[in-house]
């Protein structure tokens, strides 16, 4: 691009952002914002110091006989409210959140959920989903919106009564599925400062399953009652740079269960590594791959797979005759590793190599397609 | 925080304000969003008002907090989030603004590039900001700037959208 043109976008850019003319700043509203933040940073601070008080066994008579140490003050409140038979159609969700009334409604054609609502902080004015997205059993549950509050919403199965959704302070919000278009849908507007602790699914029987979200966020894995989650451990499996472009596969297990991320892509599967990802008597087995560009076909790629426990090293070819090795590391009872291919390249194969560096075997390029 | 500290934060925040929500509306393409986004950068300066009212660039700081913020705000969209030209029938739009063509053609290439793309082109060629500043924002090397940038125009260049849009 040349001067002329970087000058012409400027231009554009300038334009365009000039014609934004903002309201007057909301200094009250962000000033009392402001101190809610320093509030939390000080009780977050206080409960850190409780934390070690209470635990200073060598000093065991000073604290008896003092008040709890209070919880965190609720500086928000969520009200759900029941909807109808008379309801809107479309109409999944409604309440009242920090004295804010919300609404969500979902379109007609059944391609967006859109939430409406006055003076939302960071609401979502309107969404596009991919509705494949909303049909794993026995829920698909997705987080969005920014800001101060943040959306839930999804699907649950049909036989689902009630979704209580526990929060990080002890508050729980229990919510009755709404039927759409042959489907149970639940959605509800919460503060984002407040993370989601756990989410519960409840039948007429009891209780059905109960999902601790990834990253606070990602409901991927629902556990039977009783059972529970692997004990947390974070790791990497794989790190680089490829076309300037820095990639990282990390594994992070925990109640949430086993889940793997390769940049801003993440899966998290309910079993231990090996051996299910792994199918039998292979060596190897790619499972996620990307584009660390979301724009661009032929941009640099990076994913992560499995490895039987022998495999070390795993050493991909790509098009262009060159190779690069990727080292695999333990995972539960399996090993895992991460992996980049440059743009414009396809990986045409690779070799598996073992601890002592001794040739294990090869695959094919097929196996690397992404 | 006194009342004096206060008015001194509205000074700062009344000075600011316009540029920061466009700067948000340059990433998102979204004005609520964007207001949401200086909002909270704000909110966050103030909390920390006795650091930033020292720091050499507070200006920077405020820009990191919404390039950042908003960043974390992807981080949590699991679905597949598309801000769309068309709004569903059941909602009522909030703004009845209607844009201009051109305009909408801009904000609808920059929204099709990635976003760490996004934040080089319009903290780069709107804010005019150095490759040493633009990279201190993002987080990242001097490099990755200049890589991000440059595919960035490539995409603008040739996006059909900015292309239908004309100049401005």
């Amino acid at each position: 691009m040349s001067s002329q043109d970087q000058r012409e976008l400027q231009d554009r850019l300038s334009g365009l952002l000039y014609s934004i003319e903002p309201g007057p700043p909301p200094v009250v509203a962000t000033i009392r914002r402001g101190r809610g933040i320093r509030m939390r940073r000080w009780i977050s601070v206080a409960a850190g110091v409780a934390v070690i008080a209470a635990g200073a066994v060598v000093l065991p008579g000073v604290l008896r006989g003092q008040p709890a140490v209070p919880m965190a003050p609720s500086h928000y409140s969520v009200l759900v409210s029941p909807i109808g038979a008379g309801a809107p159609a479309g109409l999944i969700g409604q309440g009242t959140t920090d004295g804010r009334r919300w609404t969500v409604v979902m379109s007609p054609e059944g391609t967006g959920v859109a939430l409406t609502g006055r003076g939302l902080s960071g609401a979502l004015p309107y969404y596009q989903y991919v509705a494949s997205q909303f049909t794993a059993k026995p829920a698909a549950l997705a987080t969005a919106g920014s800001g101060a509050t943040v959306l839930e919403f999804g699907t649950v199965q049909a036989d689902v009564t009630h979704v209580v959704i526990s929060l990080a302070d002890g508050e729980v919000i229990s919510l009755a599925p709404v039927s759409w278009r042959g489907r149970s849908w639940v959605a509800v507007l919460l503060p984002a400062r407040v993370p989601i602790e756990r989410a519960v699914l409840s039948t007429s029987g009891g209780e059905l399953a109960y999902s601790v979200p990834f990253r606070r966020t990602q409901f991927d894995v629902w556990w039977q009652p009783g059972q529970v989650g692997p004990a947390r451990l974070t790791k990497s499996i794989g790190s680089g740079v490829v076309d300037g472009e820095s990639w990282h596969a990390a594994a992070d297990i925990g109640p949430w269960g086993y889940c793997y991320s390769v940049s801003s892509a993440s899966t998290c599967i309910d079993s231990t590594v090996s051996p299910l990802l792994l199918p039998a008597g292979a060596l190897v087995s790619p499972m996620v791959c990307g584009s660390l560009d979301s724009a661009g076909a032929g941009a640099a790629r990076a994913g992560f797979g499995a490895a039987a426990v022998a495999v070390r090293r795993v050493v991909l070819r790509y098009s262009g005759g060159s190779t690069a090795a990727f080292p695999t590391v333990a995972i539960g009872s399996g090993r895992m590793f991460g992996y980049a291919i440059p743009g414009g390249h396809k990986v045409t194969g690779s070799l598996l190599y073992g601890a002592a560096g001794q040739l294990l075997g090869s695959t094919s390029g097929a196996a690397w397609e992404c | 925080m006194d009342a004096a500290a206060d008015a001194e934060f509205s000074d700062f925040m009344h000075g600011r304000w316009a540029q920061l929500v466009r700067l948000g509306y340059g990433l998102t393409g979204d004005r609520q969003l964007a207001e949401d986004l200086a909002q909270t950068a704000f909110a966050r300066a103030y909390a920390s008002w006795g650091r930033v009212r020292r720091a050499d660039n507070p200006d920077a700081y405020l820009r990191r907090i919404v390039v950042n913020a908003n960043a974390s705000r992807f981080r949590k969209v699991r679905v597949g989030e598309v801000l769309t030209s068309t709004v569903p029938d059941l909602v009522a739009v909030a703004d009845g603004a209607t844009r201009q063509d051109n305009r909408d053609a801009l904000v609808s290439a920059l929204m099709q590039l990635p976003y760490g793309q996004r934040a080089a082109v319009v903290l780069r060629y709107w804010l005019d900001l150095t490759e040493t500043e633009t990279a201190a924002i993002l987080g990242c090397s001097v490099g990755n700037v200049k890589s991000q940038a440059s595919r960035a125009l490539v995409k603008l260049r040739t996006s059909a959208a900015l292309l239908e849009g004309g100049p401005a």
